[in-house]
């Protein structure tokens, strides 16, 4: 491992590749990220300060521990559905401008005819976005503290849930970039890439709901209702590993109802039940898989493109 | 001397239309290779194919022997590519523009201070360093870009039209650098409209129409190639009947003009000369050996502009 980490000196490499230098400070120069960042904390803060008027007056001001723990629960959701959806929604955008921005302003063929492989011109672009999005999760982070503050949300789902909000900025920053690749325009870049995200995001649990209850109704007069489960069971899983609002959902679901962060065993027919795994698992195996798919796409549409 | 650039029978298309059709060019190392023709000739596509921008549809193209279909990322290494137009990014300083593409080159970063300060010293942009590179005018912006070109020191420097859209002030120090860059002998290969440009500074021409090479060597060959007649001007003193009556005997001269006196006791003769220069040389010998009093012998300056005004309209041929 170690032999391996020596010869590919990830660190070195980040901290080598150009273009990610480039892109953050060309990113934090000027007002723009700054008032973003702001905004965004406003934004969160004044969410927070609302929730906590309307609980305080309901409850009394949190007389008991339950309520305190309630409290605490949803401030955690409200954070982290704005977090979500604002990753979901900022990821692309930061990237979809990536490639398509240098053919515009016509640097393409200048770090075309350098050293610069097209490896670490879409890699750079993509960890220079990505950190912008930490930066912006990072800052979030006080906020997010007054939820530990009351209880009712453990360290496993903090982890959790931000490992979901990475993968998807790696993702939906990935899918940015891919529309980059061979779009001239950045601004159709980003309608497109913004569009395949909510198609992703919220397309596909509607989708999905839909055809369970297709399924359901087209199966209903089926003897065997163990056929009719597991098809259920299968398809409904891969959906929710398949959208990262279904998945944060499903799997905050399963610990509050199963308690369990990991497996838990669904009935199937008149047996024991299948073991099955949290969607979170199955969505921290795709995404990071599909990432490096749309990635090896865009590099090579980005190599082909260099040469036409 | 040996070829840096070589292109071989060089065939470039879109669609139906063939931009570069079966181009052959070979530039020798510390050349400054003008290389000249009218809009839409095949010049941004020669030079984008030699540059590994574009892929070619026929022929080879070397870059210090090496392929451009090949060894793309060595060819790069060995060249510096200077656009037509100015890849601006609005939001970096002078230096760090520098900065920026010598770590593209790989140049580590405690070389790249160093590396950055004489570049700049060279393109004399020393003092605005910090300024945004969207602050400079466009001379100072294509200065920078030229800098941009040597930051891995390569050997060949590929110029697509440097001087165009500059003013006069700007074109004469873009010149000036590359004549300074060419001492420090770097070869360089730039295409131009500007034809005093190429008449001043460059070693080697080549006359790129319709995607084909009409015409390639030095500007005195091409000269030749296209006016062989040269315009010669002499003046005697005193009466010029025995220069008239030597010339007219010559079979190397042709059209004699006698333009009379032309001040006091001095005549004027001109006529076309068919020869090289030693020919012309002796032709000289012969008229001071034959007694004539000359105090004037000159041959006319023959204009590039009317060079490539009579190759590009067929006239060679």
């Amino acid at each position: 491992m170690s032999a391996l980490l020596r010869r590919f000196r990830p660190v070195s490499w980040i901290r080598e590749n150009p273009v990610i230098l480039k892109e953050m400070r060309s990113r934090m120069r000027g007002w723009r990220s700054f008032l973003s960042l702001t905004g965004f904390i406003i934004l969160l803060g004044s969410f927070v300060g609302t929730i906590y008027m309307t609980f305080a007056s309901a409850n009394n001001a949190f007389p008991g521990i339950n309520a305190r723990k309630e409290f605490g629960q949803a401030l955690f959701y409200t954070i982290y559905s704005i977090e979500l959806v604002a990753v979901c929604l900022i990821s692309p955008s930061l990237t979809a401008g990536g490639i398509a921005s240098e053919k515009e302003s016509q640097t393409f063929d200048l770090l075309r005819t350098t050293l610069l492989s097209a490896r670490a011109l879409v890699t750079g672009k993509l960890l220079a976005a990505i950190s912008f999005v930490l930066l912006l999760l990072f800052a979030t982070l006080p906020i997010l503290s007054i939820a530990f503050m009351f209880g009712g949300v453990t360290v496993s789902e903090l982890l959790v849930g931000t490992l979901i909000l990475i993968l998807t900025a790696l993702f939906f920053g990935a899918i940015g970039l891919f529309y980059s690749s061979f779009i001239t325009r950045a601004r159709i870049a980003t309608v497109l890439s913004q569009g395949t995200v909510v198609l992703i995001t919220i397309g596909l649990p509607i989708f999905a709901l839909m055809s369970i209850s297709i399924i359901e109704v087209s199966t209903f007069s089926s003897p065997n209702s163990v056929i009719r489960e597991t098809i259920l069971l299968i398809f409904g899983w891969l959906i929710a590993i398949a959208s990262p609002v279904a998945t944060a959902v499903v799997t905050e679901l399963i610990l509050i109802e199963e308690q369990s962060l990991f497996f838990i065993r669904v009935p199937i027919g008149s047996g024991n039940g299948v073991l099955t795994p949290s969607p979170w698992l199955g969505f921290v195996a795709l995404y990071p898989l599909l990432t490096v798919l749309v990635m090896w796409l865009t590099v090579r549409i980005v190599r082909r493109t260099a040469r036409q | 001397m040996a070829p840096i650039i070589e292109i071989k029978d060089l065939t470039k298309k879109y669609g139906l239309r063939t931009a570069v059709n079966r181009l052959n060019l070979i530039v020798e190392e510390g050349d400054i290779y003008g290389f000249v023709g009218p809009n839409g000739a095949g010049k941004t596509s020669t030079i984008r194919v030699i540059c590994t921008l574009l892929q070619l549809d026929g022929g080879e193209v070397f870059v210090d022997g090496h392929s451009v279909l090949r060894e793309p990322r060595d060819v790069r290494g060995l060249i510096g590519y200077m656009p037509d137009f100015f890849g601006v990014y609005d939001d970096m300083k002078v230096w760090e523009y520098l900065d920026f593409f010598g770590a593209c080159y790989h140049i580590p970063a405690v070389e790249r201070q160093k590396l950055i300060e004489d570049l700049l010293e060279l393109v004399d942009l020393s003092h605005r360093r910090d300024d945004m590179v969207d602050q400079l005018s466009r001379g100072m912006k294509q200065r920078l870009s030229l800098a941009r070109t040597l930051v891995h020191d390569p050997k060949v420097l590929i110029l697509d039209e440097p001087a165009s859209g500059l003013d006069p002030r700007a074109r004469v120090e873009i010149r000036e650098l590359m004549r300074e860059l060419s001492r420090m002998g770097k070869t360089i290969f730039f295409s131009t409209h500007i034809l005093s440009d190429v008449s001043e500074i460059c070693t080697r021409v080549g006359i790129i129409e319709n995607g084909e090479m009409v015409a390639t060597g030095g500007i005195e060959d091409l000269q030749q190639l296209v006016m062989p007649h040269r315009q010669v001007r002499i003046t005697t003193l005193g009466p010029a009947e025995s220069a008239g009556t030597l010339l007219k005997e010559h079979p190397a001269v042709s059209e004699i003009v006698l333009n009379g006196a032309s001040g006091a006791n001095r005549n004027r003769i001109e006529f076309e000369f068919v020869g090289d220069d030693e020919a012309l040389s002796g032709l000289l010998s012969e008229l001071i050996g034959r007694g004539v009093r000359l105090i004037h012998f000159s041959e006319e300056t023959r204009d590039l502009e009317e060079v490539f005004m009579r190759i590009t309209k067929g006239l060679v041929s």
